[in-house]
């Protein structure tokens, strides 16, 4: 019996609808009230995702920015390895919310939820 | 007995992800677990009425015998039907138009495993 | 920490996510098994030795494997098993199941 998930985004933003996708999973959980926890660690080229100057409407998507930050409503975090944005892009702003951290510290985080599941 | 929740999230003429996540439920419950199946994205189509696949296996049909065989409950996303155009009354008698909150969230909170089908 | 067992799908050409799964693995016992297209790591010598040294065991699952004519063909280090051994792993052996 799961009280806890960790929703794991690989994927960039705009292109696939995954990380979106992952997002509002993340909020279906929490705003159940069937699952305690629910987290989402941006891994891989899923830590795009954290850029603070994404543009979605240049493309006419919804906004993952929004979409994530609308986890911290419930009191949830959202994290991202920062090794993995910075191997991509270099050095850039990432979205304030977002909790940058080594792989080290990601693996604890993995280790604090029972399921996880892949966007 | 220990129940597994599979979140699909590929359309059932994709690829082979489709069957993967019949043979595990399929598996799953000859050895005596309680199986949740969850359409999400693509994934919806498991569910669609009328799926006849020439010389393809028809995955609708099997995961419907395991739904009145073997008790395994199915259901999709309500959000990724409507944006695919998949109607209420559309979907294959057992199964659900649900959603992330009251469905997935429920199979999470039952289930002593995740398993992701997706790409 | 938990113990993982990865699934993979993709074929060795097209998954380029080998050093993600080392690092969300640690050095937590951890697994893969290969579906689909992700059986051709089994005959493929460079890729399928860094995919063995990546993790403790690899399983291999029986149909694909047949399916592409391999049958029998998988090189040594691979565990060829069926759905029910796939099963057991996910609910028995592992603590989280990640699909990269």
């Amino acid at each position: 019996m799961a009280s806890s998930i960790l929703v794991l985004i690989t994927k960039p933003p705009y292109g696939y609808e995954e990380a979106f996708a992952g997002t509002r999973l993340g909020l279906g959980m929490l705003s159940s009230g069937n699952v305690e926890k629910c987290s989402i660690l941006l891994v891989g080229d899923g830590t795009l995702n954290a850029i603070a100057t994404q543009r979605p409407e240049a493309v006419r998507m919804p906004s993952n920015m929004e979409a994530l930050q609308d986890m911290t409503d419930f009191d949830s975090k959202v994290y991202c390895v920062r090794s993995d944005l910075e191997e991509r892009v270099g050095d850039v702003k990432t979205l304030g919310f977002i909790e940058m951290i080594d792989w080290e510290t990601a693996r604890k985080v993995l280790a604090e939820h029972e399921m996880v599941t892949t966007f | 007995m220990k129940t597994l929740v599979i979140q699909l999230r590929t359309g059932t003429m994709m690829n082979m992800d489709s069957n993967v996540a019949v043979k595990l439920a399929q598996a799953a419950v000859e050895k005596g677990y309680d199986v949740r199946i969850f359409g999400y994205g693509e994934g919806i189509m498991l569910v669609k009425d009328g799926q006849e696949p020439k010389r393809f296996p028809n995955v609708g049909a099997e995961t419907k015998e395991l739904v009145e065989k073997k008790h395994v409950e199915v259901a999709v996303c309500n959000t990724c039907c409507a944006a695919r155009g998949l109607r209420r009354g559309e979907e294959i008698p057992g199964m659900k138009v649900g959603s992330l909150t009251n469905d997935l969230s429920r199979y999470v909170a039952e289930s002593a495993k995740m398993v992701t089908i997706a790409r | 920490m938990a113990s993982k067992l990865f699934l993979l799908m993709k074929s060795p050409h097209e998954f380029t996510g080998l050093g993600m799964m080392k690092n969300l693995a640690g050095q937590d016992r951890s697994a893969v098994i290969l579906f689909e297209d992700a059986v051709y790591y089994a005959v493929d010598k460079k890729r399928g030795s860094e995919l063995i040294s990546a993790v403790k065991d690899v399983y291999v699952i029986a149909d694909d494997l047949a399916a592409k004519g391999f049958e029998g063909k998988a090189d040594s280090g691979f565990k060829v098993i069926d759905y029910p051994a796939a099963v057991d792993l996910i609910m028995e052996q592992f603590d989280q199941t990640i699909t990269l």
